[in-house]
C-alpha cells in the first residue's frame, strides 16, 4: 500500500528527516534526563572543576565541578520547556488576534497598527522591557516573549486569513447564514492549520534564541535554573581557560534551532507550494 | 504620489502614537510614577508636589499622558538616575559605537548576503544553492552572545588580532575605532547576512522566472548579463527593502553585541539601565528606538515609491 | 529557382520532463522541415507540446526543468553550414539566438524588460550580434521600429514598455527579433494575446517582412483560421507527436487525420458544406486530451475518434506518406 503523498515527499528530504530526528533525539534526552543522564547536574566537585571533555565526563566539567553533558541534559527541560510554552501561547494569541484582524474589516486597521507599534521595538528590548517589569522568573519570561511573538504570529495569521476570507465556499456558507463564529472556527481555521504548524515551529526556534539571550544579560530567567543561556552566562569568565563551558551550551542551542528551523521549512515546502518562494 | 506619502505620513504617526502610549503604559507599570520618573530620584516631597501640580498628575489618565507627551516632544526625555544627567544626553553620547558598528555591520551582511543569494538563485537546487540555504539557515540559529564569545576567544585572545573588547582609547582615531569594531562587526554582520540571502535568493527567483528574462535569453545574450543586468536591476527593490529592515535589525543585535564586547553604546545603555532601574534611560531609549525604526520602515515605504516607476502614478 | 536545401530539419525531436509523479514526454518524435522563405504553421491544442518544440530548438528550456532531449534539428546558417541546432556548444548557439535564429512570444505585456526603454533593448541585440557602437545601434533600432510601423518612432525609442499598448509591444518584439536579419523567424502565438483587429496588422506585418527578407517562418498557433491565410505548410500535433503533415490547401481541402478533421469540423465556416441546410449546433471533438503521464499504448487520439478500429488500440501508428508531400500518423490511410 503506498504511503499517502506527503508522508513520501517527506521522507524523501533527507535534510528534514535529519532535523527531525536530531530534534526527537534532543526531546527524548530532556524528557529522560534523570535516567539518561551520566550524572547529577548539581554535583558539585570542586577538584574536578574545569576539566576536559573525557570519558568520564563527555562534556567537561563547569567552573564548580559539574558535569557539563548532565547541565545540558537537564538544561534542555527547561530551554525548551520555555521555548514550548512560548511558542503555544504566541500562536493561540497571535491566531486569535489575526484571524479577528483579516476577517472583520473594521478592525482590520487598527489591530494593524497595534501590531506594527508592538513590531516597532527590537525583540530583545521589547522582552528586557518586560522582564524588567514584571519581575525575573520563568513564568513572567514566557509571558513577555510571548507578547513579543504575538504580533507576529498575528500577521502571517491574518494574511492567509484574508485570502481565505475571499475564497468562494465561505461566501457559500455566509450566504447560507451560518454565524459568524461558527464560520471562522469550523471553516477558516483548519485551512489556516499550515501556516500556524510552519509559525510554531519558528517561533519555538527564536524563543530557544531569545531566552538564551536574556537569561546571557542576567535579565530573564534567575541565575539558579539552568537553562543553556543561564549556563553561559555563569561560565562566561571561564572561556579562555575552558572554552567547553561555553561551547557546547551554544551548540546545544544552535542544534536545537537549526533543526526546528530546517523542520519548519520543510514543513512549509510541502504544504504550501507558493510560500517556498518568500521567507 | 503626493497621497501615498501623505496616508503612509498619517500610518507612521498613528503607530508612532501607540508607540508612545505603549511606552507611558510601560514604565508606569514598572515605576508608578512617570513624572517622578522625569525628575529623578533626588526630588523632594515638595518638589513633586509642586511639579504633580504644574503638570497635573492630580488630572486624569489621558491629560497626564498628554503632559507627559508634551515633554517628550520637546525633547525632554528626563534624567537618568544613575548617570547623572539628561537622558537624551546619555544616549547622543553612546550613539556613536553602536551607529557605525551597525553601518559596519550592515555592509558585512550585504557584502555576504547579495552575492550569494544572486548565486543560490541562478544555480537553484544544485549543491550551491542547497550550501548557501543551509548556511544562511544556520546564521538564523547561531546566538549572537556565544558566537561574540568564540570569537574573542580565537581571533582577540589566542590570535591578537583584534582587541578583547573596549572601543579603542578615549581620542583615538577613527581608524582605531574602526578596528575595535571589526569583531563585533562581523559578529552581527555575518548572522544577519541570514536574512539577506533568503530575500535576495527568492527576490531573484522570482525575477527570473519572469517572460523579459526569457526574452533577454533569446537574444543570445551571455548568461552573466542576462543575471546580472536585467535580472537584478528589477529585483533590486525587495532587496533594498531587506537592507533597510537589516539596519533596523542591527539595532537589536546591538544589544547583546554591546555587552559581549564591551562597547559603550546605547544597547549597553539599555541593559545597564533594566539591571540597575534606571526608568528615565528605559523609557528614553524605548521610545528613541522605537522611533528609529518606524521611520527607517517609513523611509522603505518611500523608497518603494520612487524606485518602482509603475508606483507613481 | 533553384533547389535549395530547407532552412531547418527536424528529425526524431523528443522532449520529456522528470516530475513528482513520472517522465511527462511532452514532445516525442517529431520530424519537419521549413523551406527558405516559407511560413510553416505548428497546429495544436494547449499541451500538444507545440511550444515545448520550439523552446526545445532554440535550447531556452530552464534549466531547472532538466529536460531530457534527443533528435536533431539542422539548420542552415548564412555562411552555409548545416549545423546541429541540439549539438551546438552553447556559446555558438548563443551566437545564433537573436540573430540568425530568433524568436517571438505569446505575452507582449510581460516579454520586454521594464527598466530598460525600447530602443535600448533593441540596440543591445544589434551591439552584441553585429558589434555596431552605442550610437549606430540605437539609429539602427530606430529604423527597425520605423520597420514595424510604429509612429514617432524616434520618440518611441526612449520610452519605457509600460508606456505602450499591446499591439505596439508586439511590434517591438518583432522589432527586436528582426533586428540582426534573422532567417528563422519563430512566433510562438505571437496574435493569441491581441484583439482580433491588431492580430490582423501584425499578422500581415509578418507576411511583408518575410516577403521583403526571405526569412523563413516558424508559426506556432492554435487558430486554423490564421493557418488558412499564413502558411505555406501545415503541420498538425497531438499529445506532443505529428499527426499531420501538409501544404496548406491539402491539408484544408482533404484533411488525412481524423484529429484535422476535428478541427476543421469545428470551424463554423466549414461545417457548412453548400447546398446543405446550414448545420444548427457547433461541432466539438468529444472527450479530452489524455493525460501526459500515463498515455495510452495505442493511438492517442483513439478515445476521441469515431473512426477508431480495434488496432489503433494495440500501437502507436506510424507516420505514413498519403503523397510525397503529406503525412498523416493513422492506420486508415497506411492502406495506400
Amino acid at each position: 500500500m503506498q504511503l499517502p503523498r506527503i508522508v513520501r515527499q517527506l521522507l524523501h528530504r533527507r535534510i528534514v528527516m535529519a532535523a527531525a530526528v536530531v530534534l526527537l533525539v534532543i526531546v527524548v534526552l530532556a524528557l529522560g534526563a534523570p535516567w539518561l543522564a551520566s550524572a547529577d547536574p548539581n554535583d558539585t566537585a570542586v577538584l574536578d572543576r574545569l576539566k576536559g571533555p573525557s570519558v568520564e565526563h563527555l562534556m567537561g566539567t563547569d567552573e564548580l565541578g559539574r558535569d557539563l553533558y548532565a547541565r545540558i541534559v537537564y538544561g534542555a527541560r527547561y530551554s525548551l520547556a520555555i521555548a514550548a510554552l512560548t511558542a503555544f501561547g504566541s500562536v493561540v494569541g497571535g491566531t486569535i488576534l489575526g484571524l479577528v484582524a483579516g476577517f472583520f474589516r473594521r478592525l482590520d486597521a487598527p489591530l494593524m497598527r497595534l501590531v506594527d507599534a508592538m513590531m516597532s521595538f527590537p525583540d530583545i528590548l521589547l522582552a528586557i522591557a518586560l522582564v524588567a517589569i514584571l519581575g525575573p522568573s520563568l513564568i513572567n519570561v514566557v509571558f513577555a516573549l510571548v507578547l513579543v511573538y504575538t504580533p507576529r504570529v498575528a500577521r502571517v495569521v491574518r494574511a492567509s486569513t484574508l485570502v481565505v476570507r475571499e475564497l468562494l465556499f465561505v461566501e457559500a456558507v455566509r450566504a447560507l447564514g451560518v454565524r459568524t463564529s461558527r464560520i471562522l472556527w469550523r471553516h477558516i481555521l483548519p485551512n489556516l492549520m499550515s501556516p500556524i504548524l510552519v509559525q510554531v515551529s519558528f517561533i519555538f526556534a527564536y524563543a530557544i534564541l531569545a531566552e538564551a539571550g536574556l537569561s546571557f544579560l542576567g535579565v530573564g530567567v534567575p541565575p539558579e535554573i539552568p537553562t543553556w543561556g543561564t549556563m553561559v552566562a555563569g561560565s562566561q569568565q571561564y572561556a579562555h581557560q575552558a572554552i567547553w563551558v561555553v561551547l557546547f551550551p551554544g551548540l546545544a542551542i544552535i542544534f536545537t534551532a537549526l533543526s526546528l528551523q530546517l523542520l519548519g521549512d520543510g514543513v512549509r515546502d510541502l504544504l504550501d507550494p507558493k510560500l517556498k518562494k518568500t521567507m | 504620489m503626493h497621497r501615498f506619502i501623505l496616508s503612509k505620513l498619517a500610518g507612521m504617526l498613528a503607530v508612532l502614537a501607540i508607540v508612545a502610549v505603549l511606552v507611558f503604559v510601560l514604565t508606569r507599570a514598572a515605576s508608578g510614577d512617570p513624572i517622578s520618573v522625569l525628575l529623578g530620584d533626588q526630588a523632594t516631597a515638595a518638589d513633586i508636589a509642586r511639579v504633580s501640580k504644574d503638570y497635573g498628575l492630580d488630572k486624569p489618565l489621558p491629560v497626564q499622558f498628554g503632559y507627559w507627551l508634551r515633554e517628550v516632544v520637546h525633547g525632554n526625555l528626563g534624567q537618568s538616575i544613575f548617570l547623572q544627567r539628561p537622558v537624551t544626553q546619555a544616549l547622543w553620547e553612546r550613539a556613536e559605537p553602536t551607529t557605525l558598528m551597525a553601518l559596519m555591520a550592515v555592509a558585512i551582511a550585504a557584502a555576504i548576503g547579495i552575492p550569494c543569494g544572486i548565486v543560490s538563485a541562478v544555480y537553484r537546487g544544485r549543491i550551491v544553492d542547497q550550501l548557501f540555504t543551509g548556511v544562511a539557515m544556520l546564521g538564523a540559529s547561531v546566538p549572537s552572545f556565544w558566537l561574540g564569545i568564540v570569537l574573542i576567544q580565537w581571533f582577540a585572545v589566542s590570535l591578537g588580532w583584534f582587541p578583547v573588547s573596549g572601543y579603542g582609547a578615549p581620542g583615538a582615531s577613527l581608524a582605531e575605532r574602526v578596528h575595535a569594531l571589526m569583531l563585533p562587526a562581523i559578529v552581527l554582520g555575518t548572522l544577519n547576512s541570514a536574512l539577506i540571502i533568503r530575500f535576495t535568493r527568492a527576490s531573484m527567483l522570482d525575477v527570473l522566472g519572469e517572460d523579459y528574462v526569457r526574452t533577454a535569453r533569446s537574444k543570445g545574450l551571455p548568461e552573466r548579463t542576462v543575471v546580472l543586468k536585467h535580472a537584478l536591476r528589477n529585483a533590486l527593490v525587495p532587496i533594498v527593502t531587506v537592507l533597510g529592515l537589516t539596519v533596523a535589525l542591527m539595532i537589536g543585535g546591538a544589544v547583546v553585541t554591546e555587552t559581549v564586547f564591551g562597547l559603550p553604546g546605547v544597547g549597553n545603555l539599555v541593559v545597564s539601565a533594566v539591571l540597575r532601574r534606571d526608568y528615565p534611560v528605559i523609557q528614553g531609549a524605548l521610545l528613541v528606538i522605537a522611533g528609529i525604526y518606524v521611520l527607517i520602515n517609513f523611509s522603505i515605504d518611500l523608497l518603494y515609491a520612487v524606485v518602482d516607476p509603475r508606483v507613481k502614478v | 529557382m533553384t533547389s535549395e536545401l530547407p532552412r531547418l530539419v527536424v528529425q526524431g525531436l523528443s522532449t520529456s520532463f522528470p516530475t513528482e509523479d513520472g517522465l511527462v514526454r511532452s514532445v516525442a518524435d517529431v520530424g519537419f522541415s521549413i523551406a527558405p522563405g516559407k511560413t510553416t504553421a505548428l497546429v495544436g491544442e494547449s499541451g500538444s507540446g507545440k511550444s515545448v518544440t520550439s523552446l526545445t530548438l532554440m535550447r531556452l528550456l530552464p534549466r531547472t526543468a532538466n529536460a531530457q532531449v534527443s533528435g536533431r534539428a539542422e539548420f542552415g546558417t548564412r555562411d552555409g553550414r548545416r549545423v546541429d541546432l541540439l549539438q551546438l556548444p552553447d556559446e555558438a548557439m548563443r551566437a545564433l539566438r537573436g540573430n540568425e535564429l530568433a524568436m517571438i512570444f505569446q505575452e507582449p505585456m510581460t516579454s520586454l524588460n521594464p527598466v530598460f526603454s525600447v530602443g535600448e533593448q533593441i540596440a543591445e541585440s544589434v551591439r552584441l550580434h553585429k558589434g555596431l557602437g552605442r550610437a549606430a545601434a540605437l539609429a539602427h533600432a530606430k529604423r527597425m521600429l520605423d520597420l514595424v510601423e510604429i509612429p514617432a518612432a524616434a520618440q518611441r525609442l526612449h520610452e519605457y514598455p509600460h508606456q505602450l499598448s499591446g499591439g505596439m509591444r508586439q511590434r517591438v518584439m518583432i522589432a527586436l527579433a528582426m533586428a540582426c536579419d534573422p532567417t528563422l523567424l519563430i512566433a510562438d502565438e505571437p496574435t493569441t494575446a491581441l484583439d482580433v483587429t491588431i492580430q490582423a496588422q501584425i499578422l500581415v506585418l509578418m507576411r511583408r517582412l518575410q516577403a521583403e527578407t526571405g526569412m523563413s517562418i516558424l508559426f506556432i498557433t492554435h487558430n486554423l483560421g490564421v493557418v488558412a491565410h499564413h502558411a505555406d505548410d501545415v503541420v498538425v500535433m497531438y499529445a506532443g507527436r505529428v499527426v499531420e503533415h501538409a501544404p496548406v490547401r491539402p491539408l484544408f481541402a482533404t484533411p488525412g487525420h481524423p484529429y484535422t478533421q476535428g478541427l476543421l469540423a469545428c470551424l463554423p465556416g466549414k461545417a457548412h458544406v453548400s447546398g446543405m441546410p446550414r448545420p444548427k449546433r457547433l461541432f466539438a471533438i468529444r472527450g479530452q486530451v489524455s493525460s501526459p503521464l500515463n498515455p495510452p499504448p495505442g493511438c492517442a487520439f483513439e478515445p476521441r475518434c469515431d473512426q477508431a478500429q480495434e488496432r489503433c488500440r494495440q500501437a502507436m501508428p506510424a507516420l505514413v506518406d498519403m503523397t510525397p508531400s503529406r503525412q498523416a500518423r493513422c492506420v486508415l490511410r497506411s492502406a495506400a
